[in-house]
């Protein structure tokens, strides 16, 4: 094994083990066997991360409720408000939220993982640690998000059984459903940015493409809108793009409304894991080229 | 036991960007396209650098800059990938790249800590234990919970220094350590490096102060232009590089046709370290006479020279020697300074000569300056065999910029009686 530290006691002789440097770069496996020597790692670029966005701001983590939220009350007063979109069963509100939630987590763990390398060009320069740490650990900004607007929901569900009288939220029974999405939505996030940030390492062009394909995509997704405002004989349309199925499985979860097709969630996993797996390979072949030249 | 084993290595950076893929595309179909696609001009910043270093080895890098020194480290140290070649090594890797790299000057010193030796994959207990280390020796005690930002320069390098010793790596990577920070840390730093060397631990040292080098490091490898030019124990390649620095300057001062050292009056046109007996010398022994000799021109007929010579060592001014009286020129001409410099006045140090010249005429004045003129190394001992008691304090911390040999005695004032035990 190639790894460059032990994580031994260093007072004790050590082991020393063999590397070699050699311009191909190593192999994913043995690079991601590394990221377990190097995991605090991820917590330090984590925090960084979630630091360095809000330094030097007035308003400070205050900005961390206005980021989610403010689109999410845009979106209510324009889809649910003036264009009357309907919602099968539950306020529009809280079904635009979570329906948003769940995009939200996947695009912004696509567009972080996305500008990671980036980001943090000036310490890849400097110091050598399995560079994957980066998006992943970049991603915690989506994550902090999502925590955020799984505390407004829990208000919100609370809101509306006290002025209902009922309680909207899916029995245990939906928790999988809901886990699963978030964890499939995270993974095909990382996964296509695994592509993505050594591109935009190299040309910042493909950060701004991203965003304008992300802002379609979202249309696409049935985020703000109900799958059943499609004829059915269209569904199968709908549910090419992964995102449909992910969405979907995390409002029947979480809400328990517009039941679905296991197999379309299953299809969204098998091509999740083949996304991912090619991204990794992809990743840990280019990235030294990527920000050396950046 | 071989540490590092470097063989072939290079290290090719293009000097035009690459093609983007959409002027890849445009030369596909266009003329145009085609005639902005110029091929990438390469720079090869190493080229077939091949050594092998045992364990314990303190290598010293040396050359003039650009010579590839720090594109090795990085390359050691795995920030940028090599373009061809292979290091095989053994053990961790610490390298002090970029003075303070990997520092956030936002965190503290106590966070930054904690974060580099995570980066080591140190356990949480082992960090709490060396912390107290990394802050003693670094002397910033007072300063854990500051963040760097509000730290002195000095104060940084002893951080980053700190940290990266007491990681005891079995491999360090400094470049040019000695660049910030004061004398004091300056001589703990070589200390401790010493020992590390003695302990096991192989370090690339980079450095542009000789004395270091010679100081420290059991072997020393040349590089120009990518190129590894000379490998071996520290005095010949440091006086290969010092020859060849010398006749740089030299060189540079007979071809200039810019520059202070020139004017309407005249021109300085070499400097040279000459031996008593007149042959030309790159390095000197403490306790040989030397001979400095200034060829300068005067031009216009009539006006006054003066010269002065500084020799510069330890980044001050050792001592300067002034023409004893002005010279009036008659005729235009070319003239031979000589000035005669004792043995047993020179430490053993490196040299840097300054070399100014007054010229007057008609009550203008100008002056010829050359900086660095000749750069040369006064060793104190003859060889390796010289066993006598004086070699202990060279290269010490007793040296200085001049060790004149002053009237001494010593003798015996009374004998004292030692009763037996």
């Amino acid at each position: 094994m190639a790894t460059l530290t032990t994580a031994s006691s260093g007072l004790q002789p050590r082991p020393t083990e063999e590397w070699v440097i050699e311009p191909r770069g190593r192999s994913a496996v043995s690079q991601l066997r590394e990221v377990w020597v190097y995991r605090r790692l991820f917590v330090y670029f984590g925090k960084r991360s979630v630091e360095r966005l809000y330094r030097n701001t007035a308003l400070g983590p205050v900005w961390l409720l206005i980021r989610p939220l403010f689109p999410i009350a845009i979106r209510t007063l324009v889809f649910g408000g003036v264009l009357g979109v309907a919602s099968p069963g539950v306020p529009y509100f809280l079904f635009a939220l979570v329906g948003s939630s769940v995009w939200d987590l996947f695009s912004s763990c696509l567009m972080w993982a996305t500008r990671s390398l980036q980001m943090n060009r000036g310490f890849l320069g400097r110091m050598y640690f399995p560079r994957v740490i980066v998006p992943v650990a970049t991603m915690s900004l989506a994550f902090v998000n999502f925590l955020i607007m799984l505390a407004v929901m829990a208000v919100a569900f609370g809101y509306y059984y006290v002025t209902d009288g009922r309680l909207y939220l899916a029995g245990w029974s939906g928790l999988p459903w809901a886990i699963g999405a978030v964890l499939v939505a995270a993974t095909l996030g990382l996964g296509i940015g695994l592509w993505t940030s050594p591109m935009n390492a190299q040309y910042r062009d493909v950060r701004f493409t991203l965003a304008y394909i992300l802002e379609f995509w979202a249309l696409l997704t049935p985020v703000m809108y109900p799958l059943s405002a499609i004829p059915p004989q269209y569904h199968w349309i709908v549910f090419i793009n992964p995102l449909a199925g992910v969405v979907q499985a995390f409002k029947w979860g979480v809400l328990g409304i517009e039941a679905l097709d296991p197999t379309v969630f299953l299809v969204d996993v098998g091509l999740t894991l083949l996304v991912l797996v090619s991204g990794l390979w992809y990743f840990t072949r280019v990235e030294a080229q990527a920000v050396d030249r950046s | 036991m071989t540490s590092i084993t470097v063989s072939n290595l290079g290290k090719c950076y293009r000097t035009n960007k690459a093609p983007s893929p959409l002027q890849q595309l445009a030369a596909k179909f266009t003329k145009k396209g085609k005639d902005a696609l110029r091929p990438a001009r390469e720079l090869w910043a190493l080229k077939d650098v091949s050594f092998s270093l045992e364990r314990g080895t303190i290598l010293g890098v040396i050359g003039p800059n650009g010579a590839g020194k720090t594109t090795l480290l990085k390359v050691l140290a795995r920030v940028t990938p090599p373009t061809e070649g292979r290091v095989v090594g053994h053990g961790t890797v610490a390298p002090l790249l970029e003075l303070g790299a990997g520092l956030q000057p936002e965190m503290t010193a106590r966070e930054n800590i904690s974060m580099y030796m995570a980066w080591n994959g140190l356990s949480r207990a082992d960090i709490e234990q060396r912390t107290g280390d990394i802050v003693a020796f670094a002397e910033i005690e007072e300063f854990i919970d500051t963040p760097l930002k509000r730290f002195s320069n000095g104060m940084y390098v002893r951080l980053a220094f700190s940290m990266a010793i007491n990681m005891q790596p079995d491999v360090l990577l400094a470049d040019e350590i000695l660049a910030v920070g004061d004398l004091s840390f300056q001589e703990r730093c070589l200390q401790r490096v010493e020992e590390a060397g003695a302990a096991g631990m192989t370090v690339f040292f980079v450095s542009h102060d000789m004395a270091a080098i010679q100081r420290l490091c059991t072997r020393v490898i040349l590089l120009n232009g990518g190129r590894l030019v000379l490998d071996g124990d520290p005095e010949t390649v440091v006086n290969h590089y010092e020859q060849s620095a010398w006749t740089m300057a030299a060189g540079g001062a007979k071809r200039g046709k810019k520059g202070s050292h020139v004017s309407e009056h005249g021109e300085i046109l070499s400097v040279r370290l000459l031996s008593s007996e007149g042959r030309e010398i790159g390095a000197v022994q403490h306790d040989e006479d030397i001979h400095l000799r200034v060829m300068f021109s005067a031009l216009t007929p009539g006006i006054t020279v003066r010269a002065v010579i500084s020799m510069m060592a330890r980044g001050v001014v050792a001592f300067r020697t002034p023409q004893p009286a002005d010279l009036t020129v008659e005729e235009p001409g070319i003239f031979a300074i000589r000035v005669r410099i004792p043995a047993h006045l020179l430490a053993d140090t490196i040299y840097t000569v300054k070399v100014g010249i007054l010229l007057v005429a008609d009550g203008q004045q100008s002056t010829l300056v050359l900086d660095h003129a000749l750069v040369f190394r006064v060793y104190a001992a003859h060889d390796a065999n010289d066993k006598s008691l004086l070699t202990l304090y060279h290269g010490s911390s007793w040296s200085g910029v001049v060790m004149p040999q002053l009237e001494w005695e010593v003798a015996r004032e009374r004998d004292i009686v030692i009763a037996p035990a």
